[in-house]
């Protein structure tokens, strides 16, 4: 049997995926929480991977719709007091709505104009978290979102803290495969095809506002599967949870020090710039002086991020390997 | 009724003061240069320390506390440009961005480290406000507006009739074509990143004579700024000084009329429409050749 492009990819990620799993059973409880909150950093910048390096479009606004995500988790199990697997479910297709809606207006800017434009989208969006206080509790936050239980659906226990890890696990590689899927389709062949030459493509007859449409509003989902996970396993949200610093940019610097375009180097990204800081909080006062020092220093010497590390080795080490290894970072 | 109009702009001038400086500077450097500098927060930032010492501290009049700070500007963000971003490659706008986003931590917590996380003030002494014709205006108002307009005019000036302008916008259109026509580049892009600093730095000192100088001061309105340069169409110096001070305009009345709370929303969803209606900004400079940056 012929294997779709991507499956092996997928596979193999899913493999690597469960042994993390299988080390979270046996982890501690300080390690797990690290371990979500790589899996929750992660998913954003998968999906902007997908509209940056493979679409070629930057945007900052996915705190905007992490922070969606999650309000809305938050308000349908809280306010709505509905099932929180079914409110997963809802604030994932509500935001891809917003996407949806955002992205038929946003594509008439390109460039550093569309940078800009999802900047104040993102501004747009704080502003709303902030002051909608009916609905996102504004300063104080959405408190008592209750976690995702064992059974879909079903009433029943609540996750602990190593099974939710497996859950967001299950789901990273969901979205991971969706985005091999996506790259691997037709819309995602087309974005890769437009974002080389975009004059060529027209003149081919590909439709770029449908991919490009197709790439924001996955990207804007993603970041709504990490907010809404975010709500559920932390219990209580507040809007500099989704700020522009919080995830905007730290998704875009999450691709860059991963490697662009290579979706797995966004989970290298993640560990990094996610376990970083963890591993600083032993010297409060200069954490964050060192973790912008060691950003620096990576985008600065490892220009095609870490994954470029990984595929130089792997190229200097296996005589064969060089040719595999540019089609690794595609299929 | 139209007093109380005349009077809310009066109150905005500060503020599109702040928001048209900071916006002349990032204009030379993310517009012109074309790297979106964040950092350029930071260098705000120390402009208004440099302010704060030599003025409140020394006891230096605010002229030269001003020329101080530009001064300071102008240094943190050469050194920033040989440090970073010369290292980085010109295309690679997502690196000079996560690199920016770097610098502006770094740069905000070693002045945590150095002055403390306490609001200061440039302090120029007189009283806070002035009243003419029923109108309060607020202190200093006759000085920082048309320093502003100074300033950003004479970025314009220098960037439109002088060489260094005509190099520095050759350079911007088309290294390497400028570079055939005798164009140092490297020395170009030098003096345009220290130069958008020096007014970055300025801009803080400004500031600190009525808002508070601390580590943060710079994130927020360098946000602002970026969205402020994209309206007005890249490189367009006056444009920016126009929607720097229409933003200001817009918060303040939307604050007046609205409330607190929805102001600014409401003003960035307007700067965002005005957009998508006129997607190269609203003043777009005339064949200010970016659009291989522009098309990413």
């Amino acid at each position: 049997m012929r294997m779709r492009p991507g499956m092996k990819h997928s596979l193999l990620m899913g493999l690597c995926l469960l042994v993390v799993a299988g080390a979270g059973m046996y982890a501690n409880e300080y390690h797990v929480y690290v371990l979500t909150l790589i899996v929750i950093a992660a998913l954003p910048a998968i999906g902007l991977d997908v509209l940056m390096g493979y679409a070629g479009f930057v945007s900052v606004g996915q705190g905007a719709m992490a922070g969606a995500g999650a309000y809305a988790m938050g308000y349908c199990t809280v306010k709505f007091e509905l099932d929180p697997w079914l409110s997963l479910v809802l604030a994932i297709v509500l935001t891809s709505l917003i996407c949806l809606g955002l992205g038929i207006i946003v594509f008439r800017t390109s460039g550093l104009y569309f940078a800009i434009v999802t900047l104040g989208i993102a501004l747009v969006f704080s502003g709303i978290f902030v002051n909608w206080t009916s609905v996102t509790g504004g300063g104080a936050g959405l408190v008592g979102i209750p976690r995702l239980q064992r059974v879909p659906f079903v009433e029943s226990q609540t996750l602990s803290d190593s099974d939710f890890l497996v859950v967001s696990l299950v789901l990273l590689w969901f979205v991971y495969s969706c985005a091999l899927a996506f790259v691997n389709s037709k819309l995602g062949l087309r974005c890769l095809a437009i974002r080389e030459d975009p004059v060529l493509s027209r003149s081919l007859g590909i439709q770029m506002f449908v991919a490009r449409l197709g790439a924001f509003v996955f990207a804007g989902t993603c970041a709504a599967v990490g907010g809404a996970l975010f709500a559920s396993s932390s219990s209580f949200i507040a809007p500099p949870s989704f700020s522009l610093l919080a995830v905007g940019f730290q998704a875009i610097a999450i691709v860059v020090v991963g490697g662009k375009g290579t979706l797995w180097g966004c989970l290298l990204g993640a560990v990094a710039l996610t376990g970083l800081p963890e591993i600083l909080r032993v010297t409060s006062t200069y954490s964050a002086l060192i973790y912008a020092v060691v950003l620096l220093l990576i985008v600065l010497f490892l220009p095609k991020g870490l994954s470029g590390v990984f595929l130089a080795a792997f190229r200097r080490f296996s005589p064969r390997g060089s040719a595999r290894a540019e089609v690794v970072s595609y299929e | 009724m139209l007093r109380e109009i005349v009077q809310y702009a009066v109150n905005s001038l500060p503020l599109g003061a702040e928001y048209a400086l900071l916006a002349t500077g990032l204009t030379t450097i993310f517009g012109i240069l074309g790297i979106p500098n964040i950092a350029h927060g930071a260098t705000f930032m120390f402009g208004g320390y440099a302010g704060y010492v030599s003025v409140t501290e020394l006891g230096m009049p605010l002229w030269a506390g001003l020329l101080m700070a530009a001064g300071v500007g102008a240094l943190l963000g050469e050194l920033m440009y040989v440090a970073v971003f010369d290292r980085i490659g010109r295309e690679d706008t997502l690196t000079q961005l996560v690199a920016s986003l770097a610098l502006l931590t770094i740069f905000s917590e070693v002045a945590i480290l150095v002055f403390g996380s306490e609001a200061r003030r440039v302090s120029v002494g007189g009283s806070e406000t002035f009243t003419t014709a029923g109108i309060i205006f607020p202190r200093w108002v006759v000085f920082y507006v048309p320093a502003a307009i100074v300033v950003s005019y004479g970025t314009y000036l220098i960037a439109h009739k002088t060489a260094f302008g005509r190099a520095m916008r050759a350079v911007a259109e088309n290294r390497e074509a400028a570079a055939l026509q005798g164009i140092g580049s490297k020395a170009v892009a030098y003096g345009t990143f220290a130069f958008g600093s020096a007014v970055g730095g300025l801009a803080g000192a400004l500031v600190g004579t009525f808002a508070p100088v601390q580590p943060e001061m710079g994130i927020e309105p360098i946000l602002k700024a970026f969205v402020i340069v994209i309206v007005a169409g890249l490189g367009s110096i006056l444009g920016s000084l126009a929607v720097g001070f229409s933003l200001a305009a817009l918060e303040t009345f939307a604050t007046a009329y609205i409330g607190g709370a929805y102001s600014e929303v409401a003003a960035f969803l307007i700067l965002v429409l005005v957009l998508l209606v006129r997607p190269q900004g609203v003043f777009p400079a005339r064949r200010l050749g970016l659009q291989r940056a522009v098309d990413g």
